[in-house]
């Protein structure tokens, strides 16, 4: 597996597309997140010039994983369309902070199920280190994400310093929280 | 919510404001007088001690995770997982990991105790609380 980042003119051709139909398996179909969609393809109002990608690719060109970097001075998906998860605090507008998005570590046509013991040095693991040094790499200093426990789980697997905004909000039944990363 | 001073016995609203790094700020006794209520509870798909990265996975432990949170504005924040444990003819629901939060508890200094004793320390709260029936009776209803 290889990582790749950049914004989406500084990725290689046809990545892109790739990548944007990966999300569609893996967060409209998989999970059935009510998103933007034609064609196959999921992309939103914050995907953008400004918007950075870290994109796993496995040797045969199969997607495996992806994230999405964008700096809380302009918009992203926390403050545009969920503010609740602030808990009262005004949205972070600054260049050191970022929003991670859309992250995911599922391989489409591999089942994996790995134990604690070898977690840290899963794919998931691996993509959530990439995209902070990514971000890091970008002038961040924090992130900020809009998450779901499995992936908040995940980042304290990892031995991440993160902590909640508030409460979680229950979309479908299923907790979303609002989560500070420091880097 | 009011607190109550020690030395003079005067009552004060209990004031909770964030700090520039989102943290709630608060001494153990001030956050151990702030009654919490359970906002849901729910099952895990994936088998305690596994990661798993794909949907589908197989439920070979009864775990779950459940969420509990303060009236206050801003809001205290405190999630943690369990476990459904059978012990002596008994079906016990344990805490599993430390508690997630927004808290970060000070200690008589007034200093961070910082984020890993802030753990540590919520997790003897969470053990001292009457959760369990709660979160029992919730899931049950849930998954009828």
């Amino acid at each position: 597996m290889r990582v790749i980042s950049g914004a989406p003119s500084g990725l290689p051709q046809g990545l892109y597309p790739k990548l944007a139909n990966y999300r569609y398996q893996v967060f409209v179909e998989r999970l059935g997140w009510q998103l933007p969609v034609q064609d196959g393809v999921e992309t939103d109002q914050f995907d953008g010039p400004d918007s950075v990608y870290v994109v796993a690719e496995e040797l045969d060109g199969e997607i495996s994983g992806c994230a999405r970097l964008l700096p809380t001075d302009g918009p992203y998906l926390l403050s545009s369309v969920f503010p609740q998860l602030l808990n009262g605090t005004p949205p972070p507008c600054d260049p050191t902070i970022w929003e991670l998005s859309r992250f995911s570590a599922v391989h489409l046509t591999r089942r994996t199920k790995t134990s604690l013991a070898d977690f840290p040095n899963s794919s998931a693991a691996l993509l959530m280190r990439e995209a902070m040094a990514c971000a890091v790499a970008h002038g961040a200093r924090r992130l900020v994400t809009v998450t779901v426990l499995a992936m908040e789980r995940l980042i304290r697997r990892l031995g991440i310093h993160s902590h909640r905004m508030g409460p979680p909000c229950i979309i479908d039944g299923e907790p979303i929280y609002g989560c500070w990363i420091e880097l | 919510m009011l607190e109550t001073d020690r030395v003079t016995g005067r009552v004060f609203p209990l004031e909770i404001t964030p700090s520039d790094d989102g943290y709630l700020r608060l001494s153990q006794a001030k956050f151990r007088a702030i009654p919490l209520v359970h906002l849901i509870s729910g099952l895990d798909t994936e088998p305690a001690g596994t990661v798993s990265a794909s949907v589908g996975a197989t439920l070979a432990d009864i775990a779950g995770f459940t969420e509990w949170a303060s009236l206050t504005t801003p809001a205290v924040s405190l999630g943690w997982d369990w476990l459904l444990e059978a012990f002596d003819r008994e079906v016990r629901c344990l805490r599993l990991g430390e508690p997630r939060s927004n808290i970060m508890l000070l200690d008589r200094h007034s200093r961070d105790l910082g984020h890993t004793q802030t753990a540590v320390a919520l997790a003897l709260v969470v053990d001292e609380m009457d959760w369990h029936e709660t979160v029992a009776d919730y899931v049950r209803t849930r998954y009828a």
